[in-house]
């Protein structure tokens, strides 16, 4: 199809506008989704569950709202006896208690709510959905500028995530384990109401999507992913609480162990990143000798080796010079014992590591910052009377920070990446928790996109943080 | 008297000889400038006096004083100020800032409001635009900005490097006007110029250079009427 790209910008709609089949389509869809939370959504629902074992007894679990729950005790029991048969007890709903907006509301008004929040998420989600679309198409109906195009990348965004939501709706009836999946999915059939707001969230989408050249503006709203992300993981344990609620249970200490070293090192390294970027613009030889020195052997190794290094051959070097001091005269033995005795725990290994190594790469960039200042600002605060560090103080560094700021910043993101290097020097870090557990329970996928989707997490957020600070102190030169 | 004497001066960039034996001196309430091409030294020697470069042979008596090992803010406090080239207003900074950077030797609050007074007296514009940054400031405001930041140290000696630089005729004429007034009212300047014709008009006396050196000296409407320096230097 034709698109004239400026079709609806700059003008108010005219009649014949306002009947193009985008806006048309758009208003139908949300129309019918809203309209479908009337209709009945899920005719049935499960009310227990008995799980037989060939040596253990049955377990049977009530299930007064929805189905989960059941699954961290299933999968226990199963280490030890073989499962024989699964029995569901699956009574249908009153039909007036079966439309989507009765499941909503039970769901909202349920006294144990916390359990099935996700459930009100999902249902939650397509309503706003719709809402949006319809407040897109009522403003650019009524605007004297023409469609509204700033609300096009969120509205577009709620309106896909409609569609999983319903979709995830319908998964929260039964579990996604293999037997329940196989012994319910006939029996929670969605109703007509289910897949009519479902027809209506797509044609919405498809509505939206059609808008798309209407707005310059970026349909991915990068605050937006991170968020999605850490709705997914908070999903898949939801949804698949074995084994994800096990592996997050287990590595969510290492995220905070991660997030606790980024911070620490991220702190010495800004001053350690300073001292060494003065130090590569002295005019003294011996400090300009030293910083350089630092910089270009640190940055000539790998980090992991030296990582390794401080971890498995320092001590042995300190251990050499407590030998060497321990020759000496006696007086010397107190210095000796203390370099024999002296032993890096894992957490300040892993923070002097990246330390160094980072401090180099962000000397460079301290370095690059102060000297993109043109000379002649020093001169000029040197000519006020200012000594060279005051000028520094005063007159370059503030003006150095706004251009370091953004490769710095990108800095703190790789670091949190880099970190999981430590992981080879006992620290139980996330990659660390993510590897034990996948030692003990071989379930790789699992595991590692767990570890992955944490650390997407992260960084995307930091990212964000990191450009906001970014906009705050932009400024033309 | 005699404010400032500059005998024999010899200054270099590593093995680069800028300057190779100027001798010029500047008595009290004087205008002198310092005329010649790109490379001549001019703002070189400028930077010399304000202690930012170390001659290696010669001398600079301020006030009979040799300033030669003498740190720049120690100049600063003994009364000479540089107005650099280019201007250099810190561009982050509001204009009120800026000229508070200029009073940085000085401790005195009342002193310093009487001074910024006074700059504002001078310079009407940077009263109206205290509050706004230096960077958003256009090229004649940044060199009035640059001028009353040097004068907030009550300099006696204010040296400028340049002041026509990349500015509108109109603008330069007013420019000079002020360096007039200023003078007027007391402080001396020595003045580095590549608009010839517009610093000789205000100068009391003039030195011309050429690669390093003096070729030419003499009260400015001497040098005004010299032959080759029309030629060279005024078209």
């Amino acid at each position: 199809m034709l698109l004239d790209r400026s079709q609806f910008r700059d003008h108010r709609l005219s009649q014949a506008e306002r009947r193009n089949w985008r806006f048309i389509l758009t208003v139908a869809g949300a129309l019918l989704l809203l309209f479908a939370y009337a209709l009945p959504f899920f005719d049935a629902r499960i009310t227990s569950a008995t799980t037989r074992f060939q040596e253990d007894p049955a377990i049977t679990l009530e299930f007064p709202f929805l189905v989960h729950g059941q699954h961290i005790t299933h999968a226990k029991t199963l280490r030890n006896g073989q499962l024989e048969a699964i029995d569901l007890s699956i009574e249908p709903v009153a039909s007036a208690q079966s439309s989507g907006l009765s499941w909503l509301t039970r769901t909202l008004t349920s006294p144990d709510f916390y359990p099935v929040l996700s459930f009100a998420i999902t249902m939650v989600m397509p309503i706003l959905g719709a809402i949006l679309a319809l407040l897109l198409v009522v403003k650019s109906w009524t605007r004297e500028e023409g469609i509204a195009s700033g609300l096009i990348p969120v509205t577009l965004t709620m309106s896909v995530l409609s569609v999983g939501s319903l979709l995830l709706a319908w998964c929260h009836q039964f579990d996604f384990s293999t037997y329940l999946l196989e012994l319910s999915a006939g029996a929670l059939a969605p109703a007509i109401g289910f897949w009519a707001a479902l027809a209506g969230a797509v044609a919405m989408t498809l509505g939206i999507w059609s808008l798309r050249y209407e707005t310059r503006r970026a349909l991915v709203n990068w605050w937006a992913l991170a968020f999605a992300v850490a709705l997914i993981i908070w999903l898949l344990i939801r949804v698949r609480p074995y084994p994800y609620l096990e592996i997050w249970n287990f590595i969510s200490d290492g995220i905070v162990v991660t997030l606790r070293i980024v911070l620490v090192s991220y702190g010495l390294i800004l001053l350690v990143s300073l001292l060494g970027g003065l130090g590569r613009i002295s005019h003294n030889r011996i400090i300009y000798g030293i910083a350089s020195l630092y910089v270009e052997i640190i940055r000539g190794i790998p980090l992991l080796v030296q990582l390794l290094f401080i971890w498995f051959a320092l001590p042995s070097l300190f251990r050499a010079l407590g030998d060497v001091a321990l020759r000496l005269p006696p007086q010397f033995a107190g210095l000796g014992n203390w370099l024999s005795g002296l032993r890096l725990n894992e957490y300040t290994a892993a923070v002097l590591g990246l330390t160094i190594c980072y401090g180099a790469y962000g000397a460079e960039i301290f370095r690059a910052g102060i000297s993109s200042i043109h000379h002649g600002q020093m001169e000029a605060a040197r000519s006020l009377g200012m000594s060279s560090f005051q000028a520094m103080r005063h007159i370059i560094l503030p003006q150095a920070v706004r251009v370091i700021l953004p490769p710095i910043g990108n800095e703190f993101v790789a670091l949190i990446k880099d970190s999981s290097l430590v992981s080879v020097l006992a620290v139980s870090d996330l990659t660390r928790r993510g590897r034990e557990y996948m030692a003990r329970t071989f379930l790789s996928f699992d595991t590692w996109i767990m570890v992955a989707l944490c650390y997407l997490v992260l960084t995307l957020v930091s990212s964000r943080i990191v450009e906001f600070l970014e906009s705050k102190t932009r400024f033309e030169r | 008297m005699q404010l400032l004497q500059v005998d024999n001066l010899h200054v270099a960039y590593g093995a680069i000889r800028a300057i190779q034996g100027i001798s010029f001196h500047l008595d009290a309430g004087e205008i002198v400038t310092l005329i010649g091409a790109n490379g001549a030294g001019k703002s070189t020697t400028l930077r010399t006096i304000s202690g930012l470069l170390r001659p290696f042979r010669g001398d600079i008596l301020y006030q009979d004083q040799s300033i030669v090992r003498t740190s720049p803010e120690r100049i600063v406090r003994m009364g000479i100020s540089q107005v650099p080239e280019g201007r250099q207003i810190f561009s982050t900074l509001t204009v009120g800032e800026n000229l508070e950077m200029g009073a940085y030797t000085r401790r005195d609050k009342q002193e310093i409001e009487a001074s910024m007074q006074r700059v504002f007296k001078s310079f009407p514009r940077l009263q109206e635009r205290q509050n706004q940054l230096g960077g958003t400031l256009s090229g004649g405001e940044q060199q009035m900005l640059a001028m009353g930041r040097g004068l907030m140290s009550s300099p006696r000696l204010l040296l400028l490097d340049e002041p026509s630089m990349g500015l509108a005729p109109i603008l330069v004429e007013e420019i000079f006007e002020i360096i007039k007034s200023i003078n007027a009212q007391g402080t001396s300047i020595l003045l580095v110029e590549q608009n010839a014709a517009m610093a000789l008009s205000i100068a009391d006396r003039a030195y011309v250079l050429e690669t390093g050196r003096v070729v030419l000296e003499g009260d400015a409407q001497s040098v005004l009427r010299n032959p080759q320096i029309r030629e060279a230097y005024l078209g």
